[in-house]
């Protein structure tokens, strides 16, 4: 056991590290603040029985590969260096110091010890999870051991971080020690007949993003509930060996029971975009038994980052809720009333179509314009909503491409150039061509 | 093995080293209210070898809560009997354990603390026929009542919360340990209950490691109120510590009701629970 | 304590005490309060000690510590920033003279409602303010220091009360309405001095009884995403009912 106080001794380049503060502690190990004489970091000490070689040798191997790549692979919080003790049978890992004050986990949310992200910030955040697990699994890893427990969020800026990186293994090569919770466990992985890989990390992914939106497990209905002795027997059978899904639209035997703690799901699977309803559907029906028929997380950074872009805030009480193509008007799901939808851009580009809604605080990204920018600069401001500072009732769209549009208004005349700086007023049926692919049309 | 509730009285033997007392608040002394505190140990030997439960259970009091007195009671008893289940049934490892508490207990304890409600409901009440056919939030909303617990065997403590109450683990260096941490969110005398919205989604759970002889301390808010400050809570704490290995546990406890009394009446003027378990010696694996 | 330093057994440590409840005043004592108005004022806030204090007997639980902000061109604390418990607490009687820098009183209270330096484990904190004229500072100071103090974990959980004093010609109704949380009371309107000594008596009274009452449970029912009102902790007794007599003309 770590003390406040010890030092550790590192097994690569033979730094040591002085443990200052105590962090936290789960069902692997306790984690630390440490000092390695240069700045503040993170240790993960092991219980006794979680202390195997073969965990020691992973980790070695995780830090010789490396994160994963890009932008998103920065979301790991990747182990640094193995630390042993003198004297002391456990081992432990380094890593970076994560700021705890402004990042939550799921439960303290629930525990309302953190705020609740607001709608912008749940896409945001779904969709940056999704991407990081995308670029794990084109590294060629799998995580293992997805859970709410090591999925840590901004809830105000909607920024992600994935902790314990320890049981991250190589895809189809690595041990086959089972691991994991058992609820965000695949059925086979569950049953025995698969170990985890990348398509099982697909299944727990599903169910993580169902925990964030939905508060609660995907199985957990009527089946679950009329379970007398729950053990790990009745957990093997909800969850591996005849799991149905609470919202199944063809199979009601395990509908929510009217009891008031089963209620808080209900609400926010009615607040839920349709869109997003149907991946969930997919993943907890089809995506049961046949693995190739998974949510893949390029399906749910799509679907979330196009619903980033669809939140209109009710003018009577502020809340936040989802446009959808189509709308003329929405109805608020706090207090029913309903209210116009806001204006749109539609904008088709050679990956298809989509809508942005245009509000004060709208702002294009450059992957909302170029489908294929590189992910450095998908991110980047290319255009925002302004206002005509000669006529404040005239709002614009302003070009910062650096590069000019061509400005086709409704009326048919002529084609105008907006070279980068400018902005093209926003009204009904006005278009814009941004560069060869893509064309942008004004709706109201 | 001793499992009971309610305050502490000389005639029942508690296990080595543990300790629980229940006493009424000097403001309920005053208004004539009854104690709404409960609080329980329990110690047996279950597949995890020795295991030591502290449990300690604050009523809410005020007359829409007029019944939390029996509501803080019947979550003692629920607490206890569930956790034992869950340590018979998920007894594989200790994270294992874990898991499951962190993602079960709340929702089969609270369903078992409403059942427990109802069965207390209508023995006393058995003439409100139309409540108890539909039972309502309003019927539950009597019993109002927080809960904390600890588990501890070898040197594994799960720990367990919801609503207000301290759980601490005191070593005998002097340093105050806090499984979990203070909600910072809640201030001015709010709390959380078995009976708030949501309320399986409002428990915090702990895993910590015991490597020392140390105090695993529970207590309702009616002590830390009383007191100056976090400093004096746990110079209470330390001195709880200091005692024991100066004297004994034995003696230490003794003292230790004069103290709770002086708290109410000088403090907090609430309800003061306090339960004890000095593990001497986490690291010894205790036989099976 | 000066005990004798015998030690035949244990001994248990720790200092007790009673929980705090703040209390502020902020009282205005700008030029047009001069004469009859502060007079009254002062008075008023002298009787209304002796009362806290009786109905306080009933909750010995509870040590309420005292604090005066007195504002006209700036704000400063009149009693304070030291709080003075009830029981050691007298009025030093307030002057009037100059403007009304209401928001400034504001963010001076606001500096002592700072997370850090409340007790966690006090009472939420009681706030009166006496004015009896407009905010002499810029609207959007007085806004801003309204928005803050309730974003503020304490300033959303103190039972913060309104007093105008005179005329309802002279203060901004709906600007000193902001200040308070307790709508269902509302501006508290002293319109002559007998009414100033009453409303002055009852909102500290009610506020620091209803304040020291047993807990509330936490029950935010927040717009996701929207300003969520957060939750009032306090519910406070009915005011004095006032029938106001006034040249009238309409039916009704």
């Amino acid at each position: 056991m770590l003390l406040i106080g010890d030092t550790v001794q590192g097994l690569l380049g033979s730094r040591h590290y002085r443990i200052i503060d105590r962090l936290g502690e789960g069902g692997q190990g306790a984690v630390f603040l440490a000092d390695d004489g240069r700045g503040e970091v993170a240790v993960k000490w092991y219980h006794r029985q979680n202390a195997v070689e073969q965990q020691r040798e992973m980790i070695a191997r995780l830090i010789r590969m490396g994160p994963p790549g890009g932008e998103a692979g920065r979301r790991f919080v990747w182990p640094l260096d193995v630390v042993t003790k003198k004297g002391d049978l456990s081992f432990g890992y380094v890593m970076p110091a994560v700021n705890l004050k402004s990042y939550a986990e799921l439960g303290q949310v629930w525990a309302r010890l953190r705020p609740t992200p607001g709608m912008r910030q749940r896409c945001r955040i779904s969709w940056q999870l999704a991407q990081a697990y995308r670029q794990l699994h084109l590294a060629g890893y799998c995580y293992r051991d997805i859970s709410m427990g090591n999925f840590l969020f901004d809830p105000k800026s909607g920024e992600v971080l994935i902790i314990d990186n320890d049981n991250i293994g190589i895809n189809q090569q690595s041990g086959s020690r089972i691991l994991g919770t058992m609820e965000f466990m695949a059925p086979e992985v569950i049953t025995g007949r698969q170990v985890p890989s990348t398509s099982t990390d697909l299944y727990s992914l599903a169910v993580l993003l169902f925990y964030f939106w939905i508060w609660h497990h995907p199985m957990h209905g009527m089946l679950e509930y009329n379970v007398r002795v729950w053990d790990i027997p009745a957990k093997k059978r909800i969850y591996g060996e005849m799991p149905v899904f609470i919202f199944d639209p063809r199979d009601g035997s395990n509908r929510l029971p009217a009891d008031p703690e089963y209620q808080t799901p209900l609400r926010f699977w009615d607040a839920c975009p349709k869109s997003i309803r149907d991946l969930f559907i997919r993943s907890f029906t089809d995506g049961i038994r046949n693995p190739d028929r998974r949510v893949t997380e390029g399906e749910w950074v799509h679907a979330f980052r196009q619903l980033e872009n669809q939140i209109a805030r009710c003018p009577h009480d502020r809340a936040e809720n989802f446009w959808q193509p189509g709308m003329k008007q929405l109805q608020c799901w706090h207090c029913h009333r309903r209210f116009d939808a806001p204006p749109r851009f539609v904008i088709s580009s050679s990956s298809g179509l989509k809508h942005v809604l245009v509000l004060p605080e709208t702002k294009l990204r450059r992957s909302e314009l170029e489908p294929f920018c590189s992910e450095e600069s998908m991110d980047e401001v290319v255009a925002e909503v302004i206002q005509n500072p000669n006529n404040p009732n005239v709002w614009g769209l302003r070009n910062l491409t650096g590069e000019s549009w061509q400005f086709m208004p409704a009326d048919g005349s002529e084609p105008r150039e907006v070279v980068s700086g400018r902005a093209v007023p926003i009204s009904a049926g006005h278009e814009v061509k941004i560069g060869y692919q893509t064309n942008l049309r004004i709706e109201v | 093995m001793s499992d009971r509730t309610g305050p502490a009285s000389a005639s029942v033997r508690l296990p080595a080293h543990t300790w629980f007392d229940v006493r009424r608040g000097s403001s309920h002394v005053r208004t004539g209210l009854p104690c709404q505190d409960a609080a329980a140990v329990w110690r047996g030997r279950l597949p995890q070898g020795q295991v030591t439960i502290l449990v300690v259970a604050d009523g809410h009091g005020d007359s829409k809560y007029d019944l939390s007195e029996h509501g803080a009671r019947l979550a003692v008893q629920t607490a206890l009997h569930c956790l034992r289940s869950f340590c018979r049934r998920f007894n594989t490892s200790s994270s294992l354990l874990y898991d499951a508490i962190r993602h079960d207990f709340a929702h089969r304890l609270t369903r078992q603390w409403r059942q427990a409600v109802l069965r207390h409901y209508s023995e006393n009440f058995p003439q409100d026929v139309e409540l108890l056919n539909r039972p309502s939030i309003n019927l539950y909303r009597r019993y109002g009542t927080t809960l904390l617990f600890s588990l501890a065997f070898d040197d594994c403590l799960i720990g367990g919360q919801i609503g207000d109450g301290d759980m601490t683990v005191t070593h005998t260096g002097g340093d105050v340990g806090r499984p979990i941490p203070a909600a910072e969110r809640l201030i001015a005398n709010e709390t959380h209950s078995l009976i708030s919205a949501d309320s399986i989604r409002l428990w915090r759970f702990c895993r910590w490691t015991l490597h020392e002889p140390c105090l695993i301390c529970l207590s309702t808010d009616g002590l830390s109120n009383g007191m100056a400050s976090d400093e004096s809570f746990g110079d209470f704490l330390r001195s709880l510590v200091r005692n024991i290995e100066q004297y004994s546990f034995a003696e230490t406890v003794k003292v230790v009701p004069g103290f709770l009394d002086r708290v109410s009446a000088g403090g907090s003027g609430d309800d003061v629970s306090l339960a004890l378990f000095w593990q001497a010696d986490p690291r010894r694996k205790k036989k099976k | 304590m000066s005990e004798e330093f015998i030690n035949d057994g244990p001994v248990l440590e720790g200092e007790i005490t009673k929980r705090p409840l703040q209390f502020f005043w902020l009282v205005d004592c700008s030029g047009s309060m001069r004469g009859k108005k502060i007079a009254t004022l002062n008075q008023a806030i002298r009787e209304a000690v002796p009362e806290i204090l009786r109905a306080l007997e009933a909750h010995p639980e509870v040590q309420v510590m005292m604090r005066a902000i007195a504002f006209s061109s700036s704000a400063s604390w009149h009693v304070g920033p030291e709080a003075v418990k009830l029981e050691d607490f007298t009025w030093p009687p307030l002057h009037a003279d100059g403007y009304t820098a209401t928001a400034s009183a504001i963010e001076l209270l606001l500096e002592e409602l700072d997370i850090d330096k409340m007790n966690r484990r006090g009472f939420p904190p009681v706030c009166v303010l006496l004015s009896d004229g407009y905010c002499t500072e810029p609207e959007e100071q007085y806004e801003r220091a309204i928005r803050k103090l309730d974003h503020a974990p304490w300033g959303k959980k103190a039972v913060r009360l309104v007093i105008a004093i005179g005329d309802g010609s002279e203060y901004d109704e709906q600007a000193l309405l902001r200040f308070t949380n307790h709508p269902e009371v509302g501006v508290l309107k002293a319109n002559t001095p007998g009414k100033l000594v009453e409303y002055i008596k009852w909102a500290s009274v009610t506020a620091s009884v209803s304040s020291s009452q047993s807990k509330t449970f936490y029950n935010d029912d927040e717009v996701e995403g929207g300003e969520g009102e957060g939750a009032r902790n306090v519910i406070l007794a009915s005011a004095p009912q006032s029938i106001q007599i006034e040249d009238a003309n309409e039916v009704f």
